[in-house]
């Protein structure tokens, strides 16, 4: 069973659609990389999956739970970082702890809150109030706080966004041996393209309320590359183009452009000849998240 | 319950650990402290019967208890979302209604809070005459009512509305409505329309029940329909905010 399923999920805003039938599946233990522009509904997403918003449309189980009907329930098996940390300032970290803790009628001792600031990395006897924390000490403590009920899957909305690269660092290591030692499912929202690749095995991308591409980040999906392929004068084209694994993006006079989404770059070309291409040149153009997401995030997915 | 204890505890932590709280108590205790100072030092209210400087201390009060309800309902759900606070309690395992219902304990609390406060000043004002005693017995029997009425009407606002601003604003508007009436002179509220406005306005009948209680001396029987007035507002807000918090969104 999936960790999230999610099929068809539409939700409007005030008549405004943000979702127009958001599809997804993450598997447990998967980091899911959850990409997006700015307002594409990255975070509407994470609150449909969280319960916190009901959807118009379309069917979502977590962990075999539907959200918009067992919230409390699934509240207790799952937790989230949202983007805001969501701190009360005038509280200390200990402090902050203790009553989320409570809140989820967990009997912690006082010990296991401190080894938990511990694993943060955050010093359980500093007395301050966290409003004079930084900003990478806020997201520690928020993700303290999501981890406080030992979840299944963790969501995460932009963890990193404001921190210095050594912030980032920390807080990858963190998630990377949370995910290794705890078998979590975790899922970031994001656009920084460098949490991805470093994080994610799997990533999904969203674009004007439609996830346009979903697919593994593995290290032969990492290799998912564009190539130009120069066909043999006046070759046809078959249609439908009908080779799985490789998207056709483009056709230019005798050129092709291509996605190779699995697979090495050799593989998919012996499959493209074997389907009757006549290829006599062949040119990488591209590769990597970061053109994947360009691509997907400028229609092509379309 | 016992998720909503962790609640109700921070709520009652706010109000004295937090810069808003102690903002608040310290301007009540004020607003007190002038209040008795003018009644027992003023030439023309000095003058004043012993029962009425109660019953203005009391009224002070009451108008106090709505003011901190209307505040602190209005912050239950639109500040927390201001201060992008929401979020992380929408995730834990209560739902809407029991932070409703925590919060409005959290109100209750400031109200027990202010009413403890105002105490010493009604007896400072009082302790020579009669009726002091039951002033202060209906003091928190309204007073409890009203906060329920207010604080439960601008949390039931506040869970719907977006901005803290908005629904103080709301609040406020409301608040000064109800509590207009209670300023007609006394040929207008003997009046027909003065009456029914006196009749349905809880405001009203808190403070004419204060008023029946510590200068006319009357007893329970003659308070019932007021507080049966307090009461049905009380209930009604209570069912809309349990409406209005069955959804809660960020």
């Amino acid at each position: 069973m999936p960790a999230i399923d999610m099929q068809g999920l539409k939700k409007a805003f005030h008549e405004r659609p943000v979702l127009h039938g958001v599809s997804l599946t993450v598997n447990q233990g998967d980091i899911y990389g959850f990409l997006g522009p700015n307002g594409s509904g990255k975070t509407t997403t994470l609150r449909l999956l969280l319960g916190i918003l009901s959807p118009d449309e379309g069917r979502i189980a977590v962990l075999g739970m539907n959200p918009a009907v067992s919230g409390a329930q699934l509240h207790r098996r799952v937790n989230a970082l949202p983007e805001s940390h969501g701190l009360y300032g005038w509280m200390s970290s200990l402090a902050y702890l203790n009553f989320f803790g409570r809140l989820y009628g967990l009997t912690l001792s006082g010990g296991d809150y401190r080894a938990r600031l511990r694993q943060v990395g955050l010093d359980p006897d500093d007395s301050r109030p966290v409003r004079t924390f930084s900003r990478g000490m806020k997201q520690r403590l928020g993700i303290a706080r999501a981890m406080i009920n030992d979840p299944e899957i963790l969501f995460l909305d932009e963890p990193t966004n404001g921190l210095d690269p050594r912030g980032r660092r920390e807080i990858h290591d963190l998630l990377l041996q949370l995910n290794r030692e705890k078998g979590l499912t975790i899922m970031i929202s994001t656009h920084i393209l460098d949490d991805v690749e470093r994080l994610c095995n799997r990533i999904g991308i969203l674009e004007g309320g439609l996830v346009r591409y979903e697919g593994p980040l593995t290290d032969d999906s990492q290799s998912a590359v564009s190539y130009r392929f120069h066909l043999k004068d006046g070759a046809a084209v078959q249609s439908p183009w009908n080779f799985p694994g490789i998207a056709l993006l483009e056709r230019q006079d005798s050129w092709i452009t291509c996605l190779i989404k699995e697979g090495s770059p050799a593989a998919a070309i012996k499959t493209l000849v074997l389907g009757g291409l006549p290829i006599i040149e062949a040119v990488a153009v591209s590769g990597g998240v970061e053109d994947l997401y360009l691509y997907y995030t400028q229609g092509g997915g379309l | 319950m016992n998720l909503w204890r962790p609640l109700i505890g921070k709520e009652i932590q706010e109000d004295f650990r937090s810069a808003r709280g102690a903002f608040f108590l310290v301007v009540a205790a004020l607003v007190l402290s002038v209040f008795a100072v003018l009644l027992v030092s003023n030439t023309e209210l000095s003058l004043l019967d012993n029962a009425q400087a109660v019953y203005m201390m009391a009224g002070i009060v009451i108008a106090l208890a709505a003011l901190v309800a209307v505040l602190r309902g209005s912050d239950g759900f639109a500040g927390e979302r201001d201060r992008q606070t929401l979020e992380p309690l929408l995730l834990a395992p209560i739902n809407g209604s029991g932070l409703a219902a925590a919060k409005l304990c959290g109100i209750l609390v400031s109200w027990l809070t202010l009413f403890i406060l105002a105490i010493p000043y009604l007896w400072a004002v009082g302790s020579t005459g009669q009726n002091l005693f039951a002033a202060i017995l209906y003091l928190f029997l309204a007073g409890t009512l009203i906060v329920l009425v207010f604080g439960g009407a601008a949390l039931a606002l506040s869970a719907r509305m977006k901005t803290f601003k908005g629904v103080l604003s709301l609040g406020l508007t409301v608040l000064l409505l109800l509590g207009s009436p209670v300023l007609l002179g006394p040929s207008l509220r003997q009046s027909a329309v003065g009456r029914v406005l006196d009749l349905v306005n809880p405001f009203a009948a808190a403070l004419n029940t204060l008023d029946s209680v510590i200068i006319d001396s009357q007893g329970l029987s003659w308070q019932l329909l007021r507080l049966a007035v307090m009461g049905s507002y009380g209930l009604a807000v209570l069912w809309w905010l349990y409406a209005a918090t069955r959804r809660l969104e960020p």
